[in-house]
């Protein structure tokens, strides 16, 4: 055979080859794209579960059980089905829970219930980014993909299996407290370092050093109590009456209350400061160089807010720092160019 | 009357009618091959010589506009495989496959960053072949670095930059700017987290430039970071503005080739003495048609049956991360393996290096200061904007620098060592590019990682779902052979009902190797104190929470610190077999 010949014979043979293959995953293709689509959706569903404990969890509890007098429960029987009835929409519960998580809601629906009684109080907070939220379009979808998936638990379809309690020390109050600040969701809405980030109510850090002093009469422990029992007895100064559910001393056994109490006492002499601390401190300065300001590093750092010299040059900065009460403080000014100068202050 | 008629129409008598029709055929075949005649046709395709003289395969080349643009033959000795490799042909070949496949991937892609992942989806889920497409596509892209690479090296090495040839090069290496800009603009448009990220460090290099860099890096990104006009600008970048010019340079780099001085010859059969008889056989014809045509159609075939058997098996995916997150940056940043060579040049301080060099011999010589260039030097603005640019202006000058005459190896030493040198430099810095090279990570932090990165498999994510028993297993306590001698499970529920696993082998090795790795850390005094544990919870009926957490204390500071990361894995995720 010429050469010729035998190209285009060879050539021929892997064209039909590479037609076999095509062909063959052309019949694959159909079941290929339906796994893909499975895969996807147990993937959205993994990612709404990481969105929805970082952002949900505050208020709709730690397994989207709810929180009395906050957040409703999402996996029970009545949301998915009878509150789409309730409400009027139209269209289906995955686009419902998308419309919601999107938008938030401004007016609670059910005032007597859950957050919204007051009218000062926040309802729920508008979370796409579109409407200056913090979540993103897919985020959102992932996570009504999540809360779609408590279907078979809340119709009862399938048992619900008991959440793990979170690894306390259970041998002393305070660490059976934690447990009670956990699971009593106290967390949803206070702070306390390292535990809860809840924004609603008072930070707790450091309670017991102030506890003691809030109201005449009554010691820290007194005090405390006293919060969790009767909350509308004293409201701290900046928050709404009405915000804490008044229900605690008869949900909360004598047991979990005390057990409470320590835990707070007990925390919050950890986080005190250390007032004895000798006072020290360094000054720094560092003049603007010739090659900062010709590399363009220099124009990076802008005035703060003032759009209008935007890509000013830097001149120069300096600082102090210092420790004073046990704190660490820095105070950083700064001199630009043709803007003037700026400090800035911070407690590390 | 009949034969009146007939003579009206002109119709040939009965004898002549088969002539007549097949020289109406003949003629429309002239009209569409350009001159060639079905009797020409068949011996074109027979390997045959000519049957008409003039040789009709010659007009083709003049009356054809899409041969015109072709040589009318090559001397024999220039298309020595071994001298040639088919490189540059492979090149175009797989710039074709991306103009095709990118111009199907359009019809469904979406460049607008709500949309644009989601439309890689679709395309994954819902467009039939689409999988297939995007993989022919990247491999496609991949294949083109590669191969453009190669052709350069091939060039080089052969000499055959030098004499007619220069400005050749100069478009040719131009064209390997453009293959690589166009491989990073379209590694953008997936916007996953790999792309979102790499291209965000990729972008940043410019920032570092004096007087326009900033300027320039918001030209690139369309904002400070990249959104909606990033995005938007690299998608038109990779689909109009960089194909366009890489046809038009395309054109003129093989219009050199095919117009104006050819394929070099190899440099043994222009330098050196050859027997008459080789010498005939070097300057034999290789004509366009048939030979060039049947190579090329054959290489063709061959080059799109290697792709497929390469995606058929699955030695290639098109990867896709999770969606891109500008508020979460991750553990490391991959650049695409063709740009870890500029990712080693950034890792490199040129300024420590030159203190750790001055500064010793200051010491010695007692004059009391120190060189402290770190301050002066930027090193992302030498490593990433000086460097890299003059690297490309040698390439493009290397046949004006480079006077040797001679195209033979052994009489160019210098070059070829030179050029040996510089494949090992590239090789070596691209391995200096790699993720993990030079980078500290905290033990937790790469224990935890190493067990289960960010993106990716990993040896916790490919634990059968059906082994996650709900519990808190710790680190150093004893647990016997397997953590959950009571759980037994079927691998392939609709299988055989016989083929039973007990226990959970995978998740105990999982734990035994989270184990011994921070047993193995504590035992260095990188993790004192050691306190760490797996989680399994149950989230929903299909759902599983697995929760790796470290706690130790800080040897340096004395204080507690933790580490901890949360997976959740799903049912029905993909499984790697």
């Amino acid at each position: 055979m010429k050469r010729v010949q035998l190209e285009i014979v060879f050539g021929t043979i892997l064209v039909l080859l590479s037609t076999a293959i095509v062909v063959i995953l052309g019949i694959q293709e159909p079941q290929r794209m339906a796994d893909f689509e499975v895969q996807q959706r147990a993937e959205l569903i993994e990612f709404g579960a990481s969105v929805f404990t970082i952002n949900c969890t505050r208020c709709h509890g730690s397994q989207a059980q709810g929180i009395t007098g906050i957040a409703p429960s999402l996996r029970d029987e009545y949301f998915f089905t009878q509150r789409l009835e309730e409400v009027g929409w139209q269209g289906g519960l995955e686009n419902y829970i998308v419309s919601v998580v999107t938008t938030g809601r401004q007016v609670s629906t059910r005032p007597d219930q859950y957050a919204g009684a007051t009218g000062t109080s926040p309802v729920m907070p508008t979370w796409s980014e579109r409407f200056g939220g913090p979540l993103r379009d897919d985020q959102i979808r992932a996570v009504a993909a999540f809360i779609m998936n408590f279907e078979p638990y809340a119709l009862g379809q399938i048992p619900t299996v008991e959440p793990l309690v979170p690894l306390a020390d259970e041998s002393t109050p305070e660490g059976r407290g934690q447990a009670v600040f956990v699971q009593a969701g106290c967390n949803a809405c206070h702070t306390i370092s390292g535990l809860s980030t809840g924004n609603i109510g008072p930070v707790l850090d450091g309670l017991a050093s102030r506890a003691g002093d809030t109201v005449s009469g009554l010691t820290a422990e007194e005090y405390i109590r006293q919060s969790i029992v009767e909350p509308s007895a004293y409201v701290v100064e900046g928050f709404a009456d009405g915000l804490m559910p008044q229900t605690f001393g008869t949900t909360l056994t004598e047991e979990q209350i005390n057990d409470l109490v320590a835990f707070f006492a007990h925390l919050a002499i950890e986080t005190q400061r250390d007032t004895n601390a000798p006072l020290e401190g360094g000054v720094f300065f560092v003049p603007l160089l010739p090659m900062l300001y010709f590399s363009g590093i220099s124009s990076q750092f802008d005035p703060p807010n003032d759009a209008t010299h935007s890509r000013n040059h830097l001149f120069c900065f300096g600082g102090v720092y210092f420790v004073a009460g046990g704190i660490p403080r820095l105070v950083v000014c700064a001199r630009w160019l043709t803007w003037g100068s700026h400090c800035w202050r911070a407690h590390l | 009357m009949l034969n009146a008629l007939r003579r009206r129409l002109n119709i040939p008598p009965r004898d002549q009618w088969r002539a007549a029709i097949a020289k109406i055929i003949d003629d429309r075949v002239r009209i569409i091959t350009a001159g060639l005649s079905i009797r020409e046709l068949r011996a074109v395709m027979r390997g045959d010589p000519p049957t008409e003289k003039p040789n009709p395969r010659y007009k083709v080349i003049t009356t054809s506009f899409v041969a015109h643009l072709r040589p009318r033959y090559y001397p024999q000795a220039s298309t020595w495989f071994t001298h040639t490799y088919r490189l540059g042909f492979f090149t175009t070949f797989f710039f074709i496959v991306e103009v095709i496949t990118g111009v199907i991937l359009m019809v469904y892609y979406i460049p607008f960053p709500d949309q644009a992942y989601e439309s890689i989806l679709v395309i994954e889920s819902n467009v039939f072949f689409g999988d297939l497409l995007r993989d022919l596509h990247r491999l496609g892209a991949e294949a083109m670095v590669i191969f453009s690479w190669l052709h350069l090296l091939r060039t080089y090495f052969t000499g055959s930059y030098k004499g007619p040839r220069t400005f050749t090069w100069l478009t040719g290496v131009i064209l390997l700017l453009i293959t690589a800009w166009l491989s990073f603009t379209g590694y953008l448009l997936p916007w996953d987290q790999l792309a979102y990220w790499a291209v965000t460090v990729g972008t940043s290099i410019t920032e570092s430039g004096p007087v326009v860099g900033p300027a320039l890096n918001l030209l690139m990104r369309g904002a400070p970071d990249i959104g909606t006009g990033g995005l938007l600008r690299f998608y038109l970048q990779h689909v109009i503005l960089f194909p366009l010019l890489a046809i038009a340079l395309i054109s003129i780099h093989y219009y050199k080739v095919s117009r104006e001085h050819s394929i070099s010859l190899p440099a043994v059969v222009e330098e050196t003495e050859r027997t008459p008889d080789q010498k005939k056989e070097d300057n034999r014809r290789i004509d366009l048609i048939p030979d060039l045509l049947s190579h090329e159609v054959f290489l063709v075939s061959l080059g799109i049956f290697i792709m497929l058997v390469i995606l058929y098996f699955r030695w290639f995916a098109s990867p896709l991360e999770t969606h891109a997150n500008p508020q979460q940056t991750p553990l490391d940043t991959k650049a695409p393996w063709y740009f870890w060579w500029l990712q080693g040049l950034l890792k490199i301080d040129p300024a420590a290096i030159i203190e750790g060099m001055v500064n010793p011999i200051f010491e010695t010589f007692r004059l009391g200061f120190r060189l402290e260039l770190s301050k002066l030097l930027n090193s992302k603005f030498i490593m990433g904007l000086i460097v890299p640019p003059t690297l490309i202006i040698i390439l493009l000058a290397i046949p004006y620098i480079d006077r040797n005459p001679s195209r033979l190896a052994r009489k160019r030493p210098f070059a070829i060592m030179w050029g040996i040198a510089w494949v090992f430099i590239v090789i070596a810095l691209s391995f200096m590019g790699t993720p993990q090279f030079g980078i500290e990570t905290p033990p937790a932090t790469r224990i935890i990682q190493d067990l289960a990165p960010e993106e990716g498999e990993g040896a916790l994510r490919l634990i059968p779902y059906q082994e996650l028993q709900q519990g808190i297993y710790v680190v150093g306590e004893e647990y016997g052979p397997d953590l959950c001698p009571t759980l037994s499970y079927q691998p392939d529920p609709e299988g055989d009902v016989n083929n039973v696993v007990v226990g959970c082998p995978n998740l105990t090795a999982v734990f035994r190797e989270f184990s011994e790795k921070l047993l193995a850390a504590e035992a260095e005094g990188e993790l004192p104190d050691l306190n760490a544990n797996i989680t399994v919870e149950q989230v929903q009926y299909n759902l599983k929470r697995v929760t790796p957490q470290v706690e130790w204390t800080d040897p340096e500071s004395g204080e507690t610190k933790t580490y901890e990361h949360t997976y959740y894995l799903h049912q029905d995720r993909p499984h790697e077999e």
